[in-house]
């Protein structure tokens, strides 16, 4: 099997079988990904040991597979590190994508920024703010200027 | 009651509905189907139970262990999953027409196991992505494989939304155009995956989530809903053209007519809307 082949079945099992796919209702932190343009988004749930490692992490989205997938794939990457390598990971994740068609790279953006937001209202809720989560809007968008 | 039952309820349509359409036999597949669509039945009188009730309860479910290794195997589960749920029935009329249907349901499947021709191994999930008599190249395999998950999804959300509109609509022009609108995306979703049940890619949708379809603007969701029918026409038609195969491109030719009746089907329910405001 060629590594196209293969990367090719590892994305239609994420397709068939996404990981950590869901909500969670006592998180460490929650963040949305969120397109400004139309409804789509990830919502990302982290649970955090006191070491800050991820202990657990769910995603749930409203847009397309890709996104799914996207989100299957990151999570599944970074359940049971640390942040700071989750962090680098996401980085990683967008920077893979530069070159990648406009629908792809917004559908990994809405899971990276997700991901961030998640982080935000960690460190919001641990300063003793009240805040049940935090919404970061990505800034590249599926839909080309034509079809606006 | 409570809202666990209309989940367990909800999972147990999903367990059969996409036990049936891992199939191979034609027979035993209609069996299952109407199985299912009988339990999808009782979720909507069960979902219209718990609004008169108050209660509230959504979509939200576990993963689905429908993957069996041949038939008798899926049979078993779906018996098992069967017997389960009749300990958190009530005493009313409504169970007990539950209870008696899924008696049936068991008798039947057990008739079915006692004779061996009835097995066959189940190849639904093998990721193989070819189906049989059809010779498709890569490219159509791969645009065939991403439509149908896509579609899918669609379809099983189309379903839950406007199964979900009509246990609050109190209009009988909405809920005529709502429930025909469900018996599309039925017959859509049942396509779309004896589809991706040929090609070894059978699984059950995601969870929907909740703001899909607990919305306050209806008129906003059918706007919504007309573009999305809109863009499924331009997919279809992508599709039949990318797919290049005489019989597949004349199916998706066909659902992409019926798209342009939805989208007049939701066009009537929108201008409903304005008049009664």
């Amino acid at each position: 099997m060629s590594d196209r082949e293969a990367l090719k079945d590892e994305y239609i099992d994420h397709m068939m079988n996404p990981r950590n796919y869901g909500s969670m209702e006592n998180y460490s932190g929650k963040g949305i990904g969120k397109n400004p343009n139309n409804n789509e988004l990830v919502e990302l749930y982290l649970l955090l040991d006191k070491d800050e490692m991820i202990e657990d992490i769910k995603f749930q989205a409203i847009g397309c597979m890709s996104t799914a997938v996207t989100g299957s794939i990151f999570t599944d990457i970074v359940k049971g590190e640390s942040l700071a390598e989750a962090e680098d990971v996401a980085d990683e994740f967008l920077k893979k994508l530069a070159f990648a068609p406009k629908e792809e790279r917004a559908c990994a953006e809405m899971v990276a920024k997700a991901f961030m937001a998640a982080q935000l209202n960690h460190s919001n809720r641990m300063k003793g703010k009240d805040e049940s989560e935090y919404t970061l809007h990505i800034t590249e968008d599926c839909v080309v200027p034509d079809e606006l | 009651m409570n809202s666990n039952l209309f989940q367990k309820k909800h999972e147990l349509w999903l367990k059969i509905l996409f036990g049936s359409f891992s199939v191979k036999d034609e027979a035993l597949y209609d069996t299952l189907y109407d199985f299912a669509m009988i339990e999808y039945r009782h979720l909507v009188w069960l979902g219209d139970e718990l609004v008169i009730e108050k209660s509230a309860f959504d979509y939200d479910k576990n993963s689905i262990d429908f993957q069996a290794k041949d038939n008798f195997e899926l049979f078993t589960l779906i018996i098992e999953a069967l017997n389960e749920i009749q300990s958190i029935y009530h005493d009313s009329v409504m169970f007990a027409r539950f209870s008696s249907d899924e008696a049936y349901f068991i008798e039947k499947l057990t008739f079915l196991l006692s004779d061996s021709t009835n097995n066959a191994p189940i190849t639904a999930f093998d990721k193989s992505r070819k189906m049989e008599g059809y010779a498709l190249d890569q490219t159509q395999t791969d645009a065939l494989t991403l439509f149908l998950f896509e579609e899918s999804y669609k379809e099983y959300e189309l379903i839950l939304v406007y199964t979900y509109s009509n246990f609050y609509n109190d209009s009988k022009l909405l809920a005529s155009i709502f429930g025909d609108l469900i018996h599309e995306s039925h017959f859509h979703l049942k396509s779309f995956a004896r589809m991706m049940s040929k090609m070894g890619l059978l699984s059950v949708p995601r969870t929907i989530m909740k703001q899909v379809y607990q919305f306050d603007d209806l008129e906003q969701f059918l706007r919504d809903g007309i573009k999305e029918e809109e863009a499924a026409k331009e997919e279809c038609l992508k599709l039949a053209a990318e797919v290049n195969h005489e019989e597949l491109s004349a199916f998706f030719n066909f659902i992409n007519f019926q798209e342009n009746y939805h989208i007049a089907l939701m066009e009537k329910a929108l201008v409903y809307l304005r008049e009664n405001r």
